[in-house]
This record gives C-alpha cells, structure tokens and sequence, in this order.
C-alpha cells in the first residue's frame, strides 16, 4: 500500500506527480456491448481533469465504476494508490471521493438542511472541532442556500438544486470530486458562477473530474481533458492539444460543433 | 367503561404495529410480514410467563428479542430484494410464521388446564394479568406506559442523523451510498428494530387477551398494521399513531352502522391514496408545522449571493 | 410398479391438472403486472365476486351451468372495471405503494360486501363434471380437474394468440416492455391498461368458476387463498414473464400434491411460502427469468 500518498494534506499546492486516481485498463460489458473498452488514465493530484465525448461514449459508465455503482468487467482502479475496483460506494466516498449525478439526484423528500447535514461526516483526521451542524450550515453558506434551509427539495429552481447537490457532495470532504454534467441545463449566469466555485474548490485543494459538454466551462477550467468515443479514449492533452486533435474534432466536436 | 378500555388497549398495541411497519417503511422497505414478528412476541411471551413463570417484564423483553434476533436473520437475506418483491418475500415469511404456530405443540398441564402453544387449538391460558390481580385498566396503562417508552424512542430517531440516514435511503440507495451511507446496514437496523417493536406489541397483546392462535396474526392483521402508517402518514411517526387511533377507533364507533364498517373503512382507505398518497401527515406538511413552531429569531434574513 | 411411485405418479398427474389452475390464477396477476408494473390485490376478490355472483341466475331461475359460467365471467369483468376505475386511474405517479394499499382498500371493500350479503356462510356450487372419478389407465383422475386442464389450455392458447398475433398484443406487449416510447408511438396507454383489466378479469371469472366448482361452494376465503397461490406462482414465474406464470403453477400444484400425499395436509400452505421465500432470496427473478435491475 503507498502509504505516502494516503498522508498527503489537503491544502493549495502544485499539481503533483503521483496521481490520486489511476484507471487502468478499465473494460465494463453491458451484455454483448462494451461501454467502456479498454481505458486507462490517471487524474493528477490537485488537478481539473475533464472528460468529454459524445453522448453514450461511456463517460458516466466511467463515474458509475469509479464510485462502486457499477463493478468493473475488467481492470484497475488506484485511489490515493489504493485499489477500489469492486468495492462498496460507501467505502469508496468514505475514502475520499464524491460525486454529483447528471439528473441530479437529491432527497426529495428531505429539507434543504438535511440534505447536507446526512452527508457530514468526520473522517480519519478530518475537522472535529466543529460539529456536523455547523459544518453542513457552512456548507450551505458556502453555496448561498442558508435562506432556504428549512425548504423542502422540491421548492427549489433548478440552480439552487445543482448548488445543493455540490454542497452535499463536498460535505463527505472528499478529496476527488466527480461532477457529472454539472453545467446541464444552466444559464450564462449560473455558468460563470459554477465555473467560480470549481476554480475555488481547486484552490482548496480537491481535485476534480468532471464530465461536460459545455465547451466554454471545460476550456475554462480544465487542466487536462481525456476524449471518449464508443467506450474508447481516443485522446487526452491540455485543452489546446484537444482543440486541435484531428481526431477528436471527427469524433466530437464536428458532431456536437454547435456547442463548442 | 370496560368497553372503552378494551379500545384503547387495541389502540395502544395497534399503535405499536403501526410505527413497525412505519419503521422500514421510513428505510424504504414495505413490509407486509410484522405480523410474523408479532406472532413471535406474543408466544414468545406468553410461554415465559404461563409455562416458564416469568416476570412479565423479562417476558416481554425475551419477545421483543426473540423477534428482533428472527427479524435479523430474516432481514439479511429478505433486504436484497425491494420494494414489491420485498412486500411478497416479507409475507411469505409472516405466513410461514403462522402456518409453523399452526402446527406447533408444546404444552404443559397446570392444574386442571393444557396451557402452551397447542396447534391449531391455539395457546390460550395465558392468566398472568389475571392471577396477579391486574385491572384491565391497570393493563392499559402498562400498555401505554410500552407504547410511550417507543414513542420516545421514535422521537430521539427521528431528530438524530440516523433517522435522517435512512430516509435517504429510502429516497435513493445509490445517491445515500453515495454520501457515505452503507445502504444494507441501515435497511437491516430498520428491519431489526421494527422486528423488535413488533414482538412488543405481540407480547403485550398475547397478555391482554389471554389468548392467541394462528388466525389473529393471518393477512387481516398484516394489511391492519400497513394501513395504519400508510393512510396516517410517512411524514413522521405522528403518522402511524393517528392511523392507528383513527382506524381503529373509527371501526369502533361505527359499530351502530355494523354492515358498512369494513366498507367504509376500505373506501376510505382508497380515497386518501387518491389524493394524499403519503398519507395524512406527510413530509410536507412535517416541515411546515416545524417551520410554524420555530422560533421567528432563528430564521436569518439571506445572505447576498 | 411399487405403491409409493405409483401414489407419486397419481399425485404428479393430479398435481399437473390442478397446476394449471393455479397458472391461471398467476397467469391472471402476471398479465396486469407485466402491463402496469403495478399488483393489483384486488384480483382474488374479483376472482370472489364473479364466482359468488354466477349463483344469482341459479338460486333465481334454475338457470344452466352455462348461464352461470357466462354470468361469472361478465360480472368479474365489470367488478375488474370497478378497480381500475377506483384504484388506478386516478393515482399519481411516482407512488409505488399506492396502488398496493388502494387495491387493498378495495379488496376489503368487495370482500365485505360479499361476507354482508351472503351472512360469510359458502354458498353450494353445483357440480357439472360429476363426482365420479374417471380411469386413466390405472390411475384415477377427478373430472373437474380434467375440465380444468382442458379450459386453461385453450386459455394460455387464447391468449398466445392475443399477445402476438393481434394489434392489440403487440401494443400490450409495447407498453409492457416501454410505456414512455409506446405512448410517442401513438399507443394509448391507457386503453391498453383498459383492455388488460377486461382480460384478465375475464380469466379471473373462468377462475372463479373453476375454484368454486373444485370445492363445491363459493366461499368468503377465497379471496384470500387465491391472493396467496398468485402471488407464489408470480413470483416462482419470474415478475411478469406469462410463460413464466405457467410454468410456475404447475411446479406449484405438482409440489403441493407430492406434499399433500407424502408430507400430510398441514405442510402444503407452509410449503408453498417457504418456496416463494426461497425463491425471492435466491433467484428473484423467477424460474425462467434473470435477476432484476
């Protein structure tokens, strides 16, 4: 086990060279199909690394097997340099990584509050100074929802619900975020604010990964993208190097132009 | 008088059936099976004090985890499948439950009766209220000093972070694994402590009617316990209990109009799904009347986005 | 041949023909729920409410075993209307359990009246097939349960025919299979959901005859007791998976008559549940199914 890794504080720093998530020939078979084909990468430490690609190109299958929704058909999976293939979700979020979903998936039927405040809990080595309460109170704080703490779900608009599923995301203090789709459905207001809040949470120290087709969020954020096409990934680079991929632009940017 | 202190002694074991059902439904589970667990208590109970010579309070406890300890065994396996395959599987273990005290022996003469579970005879001589000399009133105040020892209990869980744990995962397993919740230990708390609070009621009823045989715990009793929660409400655990008191003591009172009671109570049962399929007390209605009882102070003015 | 193998040979044949009873009454739950993915608990009472009232043009006018099995049938269909119009229709979505507690509410209902009406006693049935057992070879078969064999094959055969030779098969197994993508496709949902309820409330009539006949009287229990067999041989079929539903009623009454025979009565019920348990833990998608999502 790196035990080295395991230690490292959360905190601003350079992008490290050890990963803190590493795919290694990641295959997952629905039946006969192959939704994820053969995929390695590796999400540098401290980094905003997008992947991108056609819809039904494997991206969320990707997400599902990470966080342990899904078991993997075959391959490795390193967190932290660990691996996690095959183990519970919970285990997996216990460890240090969260998750927002692309049809945002809250408790409805829960107040505002108690969405968060479900979701607090102090980890090894995590802040326990402050209670769970305040913890989910600064969390909502944070994301400008306090006011409507004691509403339910389902009185709120569609922004508020993505900023609240962030907020209970970030309330298992994970050390890897994975955002699907945050940008689904938002406008150019929301956007900017959305692109403000990942480029603080970097500055927190948290990596994250995100899927997204918003182009204009991606080249914004992203340190490092990786492309999916049909389950393969048929490119990864800086955000310059994927502008220009000839592949890529086949693949994804010449379908989906109008949204790049 | 004797008559209205029968009612409400039903009332307080029903109460207590309902806030079962009410317990792994709050998890995300139906369970139409506490009759099974309630059947347990009931001859669990009843033989410690009738053939063994219990205290009731031993008694009672010896029922309540006797059914908890079956409702884990159970639960592990019968947890892996949901929703309405849970509701069937769950029944078919309540049914196996009767059918096996349909055919169970064990009895003792004591003096001049044959007490003990008989088969099909039923288990009847269970006297301990009467041989201690307990008044039925007496009886009904330890049945509802029970009842308020659960209701504290649901009070506190329904305030703590557990509570909140598993109306997440009824909500959603895979988003409440995903903020750090190990889905199947929650499902199983709920489902092992429900089993308890069943063998409470199944125990304190097998002592307030001396009797009991396979015929009480059969559907009938079944579908009586996931009424009281589901027409109450799921909001809170205020839900089962004004379920319980409604329903039975709607049954009661409409004793004068005796041919449409159980049809009154089956329309009525249907109307309220119709238009408030979480029941009367539900999370919506939860929330506001917490929002009225806040103190106005608490409430912060919002903050700039 | 020795006298146990022969006794299990009588009762696999016995077992067999009343199998096909119970297929029916599975078949009858399987159908709606493969359609609505909702279970109508209502069903036994319907199967109850047809067989009780297919007595009225009898105890009235001597009317024809035939009346009666066409009254049977008639009536189950309008009582099955009934609940699609009280217990369905108007439900929100998204309420899984709703639908359980109004089927429920409306099994109370229908079986309450039916327990007022009659003072809960059994009301006699006459016995068409006659009570002479018939000889096949050496073994000795009950007639009913011949008729019952006869009926459910022509059954499963009507209704193979329904579901894929017929529009309104092809539409019932698209709703089925995809309620979202049938309705863009102009398949009306809720006719379809209509339809359903006039099938398999006319299966729940010819089971209702059936039942009755077999015991010889209409009886209050018989709701409940056909709830039950439904329910194990739905789930033993695989949720929704008809074939399934056949093949599970006749393990089921094979099953219980070996177990009649050489366990004594008291087990067969406590068999039956331990299967349907058993099954639901270790292969909850049936005997032909897979696992489900």
């Amino acid at each position: 086990m790196a035990a080295a890794a395991r230690g490292a504080p959360p905190g601003p720093g350079p992008v490290s060279d050890a990963p803190i998530l590493a795919i290694r020939n990641l295959s997952r078979n629905f039946g006969g199909l192959r939704a994820l084909d053969d995929v390695s990468l590796e999400v540098p430490r401290g980094a905003v690394f997008a992947l991108i690609g056609p819809n039904g190109s494997g991206k969320t299958t990707l997400f599902n097997v990470v966080t342990g929704t899904l078991a993997p058909t075959s391959g490795t999976i390193l967190f932290q340099g660990e691996p996690i293939a095959g183990a519970k979700t919970h285990e997996i979020v216990r460890r240090g990584i969260g998750r927002t979903f692309q049809n945002i998936r809250l408790f409805t039927r829960m107040s505002v509050f108690d969405n968060v405040w479900v979701a607090v809990r102090t980890p090894r080595g995590g802040d326990r100074a402050r209670s769970e309460t305040e913890r989910a109170e600064a969390l909502l704080e944070l994301t400008g929802l306090t006011a409507k703490r004691n509403e339910l779900v389902e009185n709120l608009n569609f922004g508020e619900r993505r900023r609240l599923e962030m907020a209970r995301a970030l309330a298992t203090e994970p050390r890897l975020l994975l955002l699907d789709e945050p940008a689904a459905g938002m406008g150019a207001l929301e956007l900017e604010r959305l692109t403000q809040d990942i480029r603080r949470l970097r500055e927190l120290g948290a990596t994250i990964f995100l899927i997204e087709h918003t182009m204009d969020l991606v080249m914004g954020v992203a340190d490092r993208i990786a492309v999916l096409n049909f389950g393969h990934k048929i490119a990864e680079g800086a955000p310059g190097e994927i502008q220009t991929n000839q592949r890529v632009i086949e693949a994804y940017l010449g379908r989906e132009g109008s949204r790049a | 008088m004797e008559y209205y202190i029968a009612i409400a002694s039903i009332i307080g074991i029903h109460a207590m059936l309902g806030l079962s059902v009410y317990l792994v439904a709050i998890s995300g589970q139906m369970s139409f099976g506490q009759q099974g667990f309630f059947a347990l208590g009931a001859y669990l109970a009843g033989m410690s004090t009738a053939l063994w010579g219990l205290h009731l309070l031993p008694a009672l406890a010896l029922g309540v985890v006797v059914a908890a300890v079956v409702g884990l065994l159970v639960g592990f396996p019968a947890l892996r499948v949901r929703g309405l395959y849970l509701a069937i599987a769950t029944f078919g273990f309540g049914e196996i439950v009767r059918l096996a005290f349909l055919n169970v022996r064990y009895t003792r003469r004591i003096g001049d009766r044959v007490v003990g579970p008989n088969a099909s005879e039923g288990f009847r001589h269970v006297r301990y209220i009467y041989d201690r000399g307990i008044t039925p009133l007496e009886y009904l105040g330890i049945i509802l000093l029970a009842l308020a020892v659960v209701v504290v209990l649901f009070f506190a869980l329904e305030r703590s972070k557990l509570g909140a744990t598993l109306r997440a995962v009824e909500e959603d397993e895979v988003a409440a694994s995903m903020v750090g919740i190990n889905v199947t230990r929650a499902k199983v708390f709920g489902f092992t402590a429900a089993a308890g609070v069943a063998g409470l009621a199944g125990g304190l009823f097998v002592h307030y009617s001396s009797y009991i045989d396979h015929d009480m715990v059969a559907l009938p009793l079944a579908i009586a316990s996931v009424t009281y929660p589901i027409f109450g409400g799921l909001g809170s655990f205020v839900g089962p209990l004004l379920g319980a008191v409604v329903l039975v003591g709607l049954t009661e009172s409409l004793r004068a109009l005796h041919d449409a009671r159980e049809i009154i109570y089956g329309a009525l049962i249907i109307l309220t799904m119709l238009f408030r399929p979480r029941g009367l007390v539900d999370e919506a209605l939860v929330l506001r009347v917490k929002g009225w009882l806040r103190p106005r102070a608490v409430r912060r003015p919002a903050p700039a986005p | 041949m020795g006298t146990a193998l022969f006794d299990g040979t009588e009762q696999l044949i016995n077992g067999l023909m009343y199998g096909c009873f119970y297929a029916l009454v599975g078949g009858g739950f399987t159908l709606l729920f493969g359609v609505l993915r909702r279970f109508n608990l209502a069903y036994g009472s319907t199967i109850m409410a047809g067989a009780y009232a297919g007595l009225i043009p009898v105890y009235l006018f001597k009317a024809p075993v035939l009346v009666l099995f066409v009254t049977t049938i008639v009536v189950s269909v309008l009582v099955g209307l009934l609940v699609e119009f009280c217990c369905f229709r108007f439900l929100r979505k998204g309420h899984e359990l709703a639908p359980l507690m109004t089927t429920i509410g409306m099994l109370i209902v229908i079986d309450e009246t039916i327990v007022h009406l009659t003072d809960a006693v059994g009301l006699k049935y006459p016995a068409p097939f006659g009570d002479e057992s018939l000889a096949l070879g050496p073994f000795l078969i009950r007639p009913d349960y011949l008729a019952i064999l006869v009926v459910s094959i022509a059954c499963f055969s009507a209704i193979f025919w329904l579901m894929h030779r017929t529009r309104f098969g092809r539409a019932m197994r698209a709703v089925a299979e995809r309620p979202e993508a049938a309705q863009i496709l102009g398949v009306s949902v809720r006719r379809v959901n209509v339809l359903t309820f006039v099938l398999t409330s006319a299966m729940a009539g010819i089971i209702g005859f059936f039942a009755a006949v077999s015991v010889g009287s209409a009886r209050p229990e018989m709701a409940a007791w056909l709830t039950g067999k439904g329910l194990v041989v739905m789930v033993l079929g695989g949720l929704g998976s008809f074939p399934g539903a056949i093949l599970g009623g006749l393990a089921l009454g094979v099953l219980e008559f070996e177990a009649v025979w050489f366990l004594g009565s008291s087990y067969r019920d406590i068999l039956a549940f331990s299967i349907l348990f058993l099954i639901l833990m270790v292969r909850p998608g049936g005997l032909l199914g897979s696992r489900p999502a």
